[in-house]
């Protein structure tokens, strides 16, 4: 599994370097006055986190509270830069074999970085980017579990981490199209890791990290499929094609 | 461009999956010590007139001879037990502090709860050491309880 996430990131990585040498290939840099002026702000919903607690329960994940999940980015252009930055919110429960134990985790992430668009001289501001991310979540969790002895009887545990908070990096890389007018569509892949799980240093170790996943994880692949929105500021100006 | 975003997409999307993390459930409860002599480390059966545990009304043990070790349940709720021992070598209290390390697995596998971090806080035995300080159980062998603490006589 460990191979296969290496192996992607690295054809992710030479694709994108790739379609960047074509775009410099027929186009010209450009020193136009300007050019670091943000042309707006694009505010996205990931549909993957919202999807995600509808297959596991339903249209009823989109209200009740044993899973709830949602993600929502901005990222502002500075010329073929963009600043990223990325908030969500999470809320699970999850429930052992016959109701044994309980487990809820709940919290919140922000997700702060830089990426790199390859695609900035394309018309339409379609953006095809890698960029690196510092992420950091503020979580709680708790879990009941019943026991059973022969000696000292069956009862029920309740352990709890009031609050806890983890920190990670990711390297990412995806695509943004424009759809229509003010609204894009796009993807973003990203590679976790470095993260600090607090799972070897409480009575409860966490089972997840909002944002991140499954604490026990030195790594993971993450994916969101993005519903951008785009507030302009000013009229984007293409770079002129290069001369060859 | 459509091209390259739906390729790429449809690349991540088949690769993309979460793993499941294997059922193997080793929490222990059950501490147990063994006997062994004090001048050449060697085991040391002895014979026990009697066995309690504080919290615990009946008797563990009772004129029984030849005992080379004891396993005891401890208390899921607790993080201490006391043991009072009546042997050929006279009557001697062991209170043993042990921690806890709660996880759930996952939905389908449940909850695991591992004992560790054992420590004797009071003994009368000649000398005791912590052998073993978890009750984790052996993957390959789970009925088998690992030996925790050595008492010498």
């Amino acid at each position: 599994m460990r191979i296969l996430e290496y192996t992607i990131s690295f054809l992710l990585i030479v694709c994108s370097l790739k379609a960047s040498a074509q775009v410099d290939s027929i186009a010209t840099d450009s020193s136009t006055v300007n050019k670091f002026i943000p042309t707006g702000i694009r505010v996205g919903l990931d549909l993957v986190s919202l999807g995600q607690g509808v297959v596991d329960k339903g249209l009823s994940a989109l209200t009740q509270a044993d899973v709830r999940q949602w993600k929502i980015s901005a990222d502002v252009d500075f010329y073929r830069y963009f600043l990223n930055l990325e908030y969500g919110i999470f809320e699970r429960q999850w429930n052992g074999p016959n109701d044994a134990s309980i487990y809820q985790n709940k919290g919140n992430f922000f997700k702060v970085g830089a990426d790199i668009n390859f695609l900035h001289r394309d018309p339409d501001q379609s953006a095809l980017f890698f960029g690196i991310r510092y992420a950091q979540a503020n979580y709680e969790d708790r879990l009941i579990y019943d026991y059973t002895s022969d000696f000292w009887g069956n009862g029920t545990e309740s352990l709890q981490n009031p609050a806890l908070r983890s920190s990670w990096y990711e390297l990412t890389t995806g695509l943004k199209v424009k759809l229509y007018k003010f609204i894009w569509s796009g993807y973003t892949a990203r590679f976790k890791f470095s993260v600090n799980d607090n799972y070897s240093n409480n009575e409860l170790a966490p089972l997840w990290i909002p944002g991140y996943g499954r604490a026990t994880e030195e790594s993971l692949w993450g994916f969101e499929y993005w519903l951008i929105f785009k507030i302009p500021f000013r009229e984007y100006t293409p770079a002129p094609k290069r001369k060859d | 461009m459509k091209n390259t975003f739906l390729s790429i997409l449809f690349f991540i999307a088949l690769f993309f999956s979460c793993d499941e993390p294997d059922c193997i459930l080793q929490g222990g409860t059950s501490l147990r010590i063994g006997f062994y002599n004090v001048l050449d480390g060697s085991e040391l059966p002895l014979r026990i007139n009697l066995l309690q545990v504080e919290g615990i009304d009946e008797i563990l043990l009772e004129d029984t001879i030849d005992i080379e070790f004891v396993v005891f349940p401890i208390d899921p709720a607790d993080n201490q037990i006391t043991i009072y021992f009546d042997t050929e070598f006279g009557t001697d209290t062991l209170t043993v502090n042990y921690k806890k390390t709660a996880r759930l697995i996952s939905e389908d596998c449940g909850t695991e709860v591992i004992y560790n971090g054992i420590e004797v806080v009071r003994s009368d035995f000649d000398s005791v050491r912590v052998f073993n300080a978890s009750m984790e159980t052996n993957f390959l062998n789970p009925t088998t309880v690992n030996e925790n603490i050595r008492v010498y006589n």
